[in-house]
């Protein structure tokens, strides 16, 4: 067998110069490390049993999974806002950017006594297939938001970066939802 | 917006008045930035925000050519690699503050959490329904006519700490059963939500 090599620029588009792909390796590198920093942490933490409900809902379970939903919500407005801003369909202006900024940041903090509640109640489980979804994607959730937050801080990353840090956060949430309120609701 | 600007020469003057907002809540960043030489600069301050003006002179002439303010935050921050279709402004230091607002939210919810303790602990909450029933016995009116008041009171402060130990069904999950030294929450069915 014989191997023809391929150049570069035939291998892979061309970056734009200034493009490095060094401070995506060390994003991605801590937000790996805050995703096994939780899971760690959800593993050998013995669960309390209990947390800090929010008022007006019967269960804490219902409590995250109405906040889960808002965070759902959310979600689907910055998959809209982000496709407007990559022009995949016809948003325009500056309050596109505005409304994925702050709805990003909304959900992510609404998103967090959902996140405790779990991390501190109940932990890192393992007993059901579904709880083990659950928890992994809860634990790279959080990771893949730092990757994309500190994308974000960037102006020399590779093209490819951001919408794929993007992408990791809505698979991740996606299926946090999946794998809590839908189960719960059904 | 207000915008000025000349052109003289081919050299066009922009002199801006950068405002940057940051996800706590705030700062203003103001400065000066001009193409060519900058002769004279002045600010005032009102208030939180601080006013600067510039005169700008030609490199060569001396000549005063130009001078403006913009409050355009996008033509005064460096781009981000701009996605066809425009729109998608990139601030630089906000998103650390997200990440400091986020990771001060779970410190703050840890917190609560941590002193709230568990539902059986606290002052305020009610007596846990099932309180075994021996320690209630302990309290009843006893047979034996030589027990003192200080033995009642023992047998009282027996049953509140037997009480405070006796197993309790989680208030927020009846299906997990939480002790009373908070030691473990265990799925009876195996099926709890997370």
């Amino acid at each position: 067998m014989t191997s023809v090599p391929v150049p570069a620029a035939e291998a892979a588009p061309a970056e734009p110069s200034g493009t490095k792909i060094g401070p995506v390796v060390i994003a991605f590198v801590i937000g790996t490390a805050v995703s096994f920093g939780l899971g760690v942490y959800g593993r050998l933490h013995t669960p309390s049993g209990h947390a800090v409900n929010i008022a007006g809902f019967s269960t804490g379970a219902a409590a995250k999974a109405a906040l889960a939903s808002v965070v759902m919500a959310l979600v689907i407005v910055q998959t809209v806002t982000a496709m407007g801003i990559y022009g995949r369909i016809p948003l325009r202006g500056a309050w596109v950017g505005t409304v994925h900024r702050w709805s990003g940041r909304l959900a992510v903090l609404i998103s967090v006594p959902v996140a405790v509640h779990c991390l501190y109640a109940l932990g890192f489980q393992t007993y059901d297939g579904r709880v083990v979804a659950h928890s992994l994607f809860g634990c790279f959730f959080y990771g893949a938001f730092v990757f994309k937050m500190l994308i974000l801080t960037r102006d020399d990353s590779p093209k490819w970066a951001l919408p794929l840090a993007g992408g990791l956060v809505l698979t991740g949430l996606t299926a946090l939802w999946v794998t809590g309120v839908l189960w719960f609701l059904v | 917006m207000c915008s000025f600007s000349r052109t003289r020469e081919k050299q066009h003057i922009h002199v801006a008045l950068r405002l940057s907002t940051g996800t706590l809540g705030g700062f203003l960043n103001v400065g000066v930035a001009a193409h060519e030489g900058e002769s004279r600069r002045q600010s005032v301050r009102l208030g939180d925000f601080e006013l600067v003006s510039a005169i700008v002179a030609h490199p060569t002439s001396g000549e005063n050519v130009g001078g403006g303010v913009s409050d355009d935050r996008r033509g005064t921050h460096p781009q981000h690699a701009q996605p066809p279709g425009g729109g998608g402004a990139v601030k630089h230091r906000s998103p650390l503050f997200t990440l400091a607002a986020v990771a001060l939210a779970f410190i703050i919810m840890f917190t609560v959490d941590v002193l709230a303790g568990p539902p059986g602990a606290s002052s305020a909450q009610p007596a846990a329904t099932s309180a075994p029933a021996a320690p209630a016995r302990a309290t009843s009116p006893s047979s034996q006519a030589g027990e003192t008041a200080a033995a009642t009171l023992a047998a009282s402060a027996r049953r509140s700490t037997e009480e405070t130990k006796s197993p309790q069904l989680d208030p927020e999950n009846p299906q997990v059963t939480v002790d009373g030294e908070k030691v473990a929450a265990a799925p009876v069915n195996g099926d709890d939500e997370l």
